[in-house]
């Protein structure tokens, strides 16, 4: 009898996006309200199938009540828009000081940053953290995409000259660390799409950015080791599109509306992106324009799609909260 | 069409005036509302709790859960300080508008 409550609140656990404890405390606190209503229609004399149809009506379309408590409770401190601005500081203050040479400065950096993300995600889910968890998903992803390519670059060379470059052993620890990588990172990336596809694609906000100056780096044959006067010609513009990024973030962690926060990322990434890959490149075509395009699409809407995907799979699934 | 505007703009003072004499819940504060209007103001739930917890957001209203007679856990809202002296502020403002509003409709009783 009570599978229209369940219908009524599952809408509308699926659209708060809030934090679990969030949500179980203003689910347990309609589901009491509707109750009631319902109760009093019936004792009112109104057929019980009736009574809580009516009560659900009452309450209002579950995309408006989610909304108006997204929108309420979805709103950060200065202190949490600045942590989550942080790494993207970071990463412009080792640009912009030309540190990114310095491996010691560079692994003590992606320590801090994989540290924090693990601590943030055992003790909170907090929407801060998300942009912290950019750059320690951004290790497996590009790891595992050079662990692959290295494997194919070895096959090539087998076929073609008869060697390759390193031992099997590699090959075969490459082979094995890729799909691992890419699994550890599909799992995570699920877990965040589960809690809101939104911070998803928070979370997928700088790694066009930082793709873009890994192919860069590959491309000019520049790597780690070099002094900094002999490079650092695109640093200065490169630590500006990660203030910009931190920037962005911070306006997206203090506006709470939903729909604000959908247009801030749909316009800010591709136009960072776009400005990255015009400091990397120089000119970017037509072509390339289209790549950045599509490649933060898939980024940004991935995520939704995924979410939208899920929740077709599972329309009718019982909401599970209590207090008692 | 007039009175959803009206209730509109008058949730907060509203909430906060019947609050001042006591915590409620939820459906308990949509009751007594109910009650006190004779009816006329019927809140759409669904806009109750999101100005419930808006007013909690500005300090102006503390919920806790309590244990009810029943064994039910509930939500009671209670005014901080805060609310009261934002109420106090309201009924002033409310009370200004309401003469002026009084004296521009009905002259003859100026």
């Amino acid at each position: 009898m009570l599978s229209e409550f369940e219908l009524y609140l599952g809408s509308v656990e699926r659209r708060l996006h809030l934090r679990p404890e969030q949500e179980r405390d203003i689910l347990v606190e309609l589901r009491d309200h509707l109750q009631e209503r319902a109760d009093d229609y019936r004792q009112q004399g109104m057929n019980p199938k009736l009574a809580f149809k009516q009560a659900v009506e009452d309450m209002g379309v579950p995309d408006d009540v989610a909304r108006r408590m997204y929108d309420i409770h979805s709103g950060n401190s200065w202190r949490d828009a600045i942590l989550a601005a942080t790494p993207h500081l970071t990463l412009a203050l080792l640009f912009a000081m030309h540190l990114w040479t310095r491996t010691a400065w560079v692994v003590v950096i992606v320590g801090m940053l994989a540290l924090v993300s693990l601590q943030g995600w055992r003790r909170t889910k907090s929407m801060w953290l998300y942009p912290w968890l950019s750059y320690t998903l951004a290790i497996p992803i590009l790891s595992s995409l050079a662990a692959m390519g290295a494997v194919a670059y070895g096959v090539w060379s087998l076929v073609q000259n008869g060697h390759a470059p390193l031992g099997i052993p590699y090959y075969i620890l490459f082979g094995l660390y890729a799909p691992f990588a890419l699994y550890i990172t599909a799992s995570m990336a699920s877990k965040v799409v589960r809690r809101d596809w939104l911070l998803a694609s928070l979370t997928a906000t700088p790694l066009p950015v930082l793709m873009g100056w890994l192919l860069y780096i590959q491309d000019e044959g520049r790597g780690f080791g070099e002094s900094p006067q002999q490079i650092g010609q695109t640093d200065g513009s490169t630590a500006l599109v990660f203030l910009a990024l931190a920037i962005t973030t911070a306006v997206f962690l203090r506006v709470s509306q939903r729909l604000f926060r959908i247009l801030l990322l749909i316009t800010a990434t591709p136009i960072l992106s776009f400005f990255a890959y015009l400091t990397f490149i120089g000119s970017p075509g037509l072509l390339t324009l289209i790549v950045i395009i599509a490649l933060c699409a898939v980024l940004l809407l991935g995520p939704a799609l995924l979410d939208a995907r899920a929740s077709q799979s599972s329309p009718t699934g019982p909401p599970a909260f209590s207090r008692q | 069409m007039h009175r959803k505007e009206l209730l509109k703009g008058s949730t907060e003072s509203l909430l906060l005036a019947v609050l001042e004499g006591g915590p409620h819940y939820g459906y308990q504060l949509a009751k007594e509302m109910e009650k006190r209007s004779s009816g006329y103001f019927r809140f759409k739930e669904g806009t109750l709790y999101p100005a419930l917890h808006r007013l909690e957001k500005a300090n102006l209203l503390e919920g806790k859960w309590e244990t009810a007679a029943s064994g039910q856990q509930r939500r009671y809202y209670h005014v901080t300080a805060q609310g009261l002296e934002a109420l106090a502020n309201m009924m002033d403002e409310w009370r200004s508008f309401s003469r002026a509003v009084n004296l521009v409709i009905q002259p003859e009783l100026a």
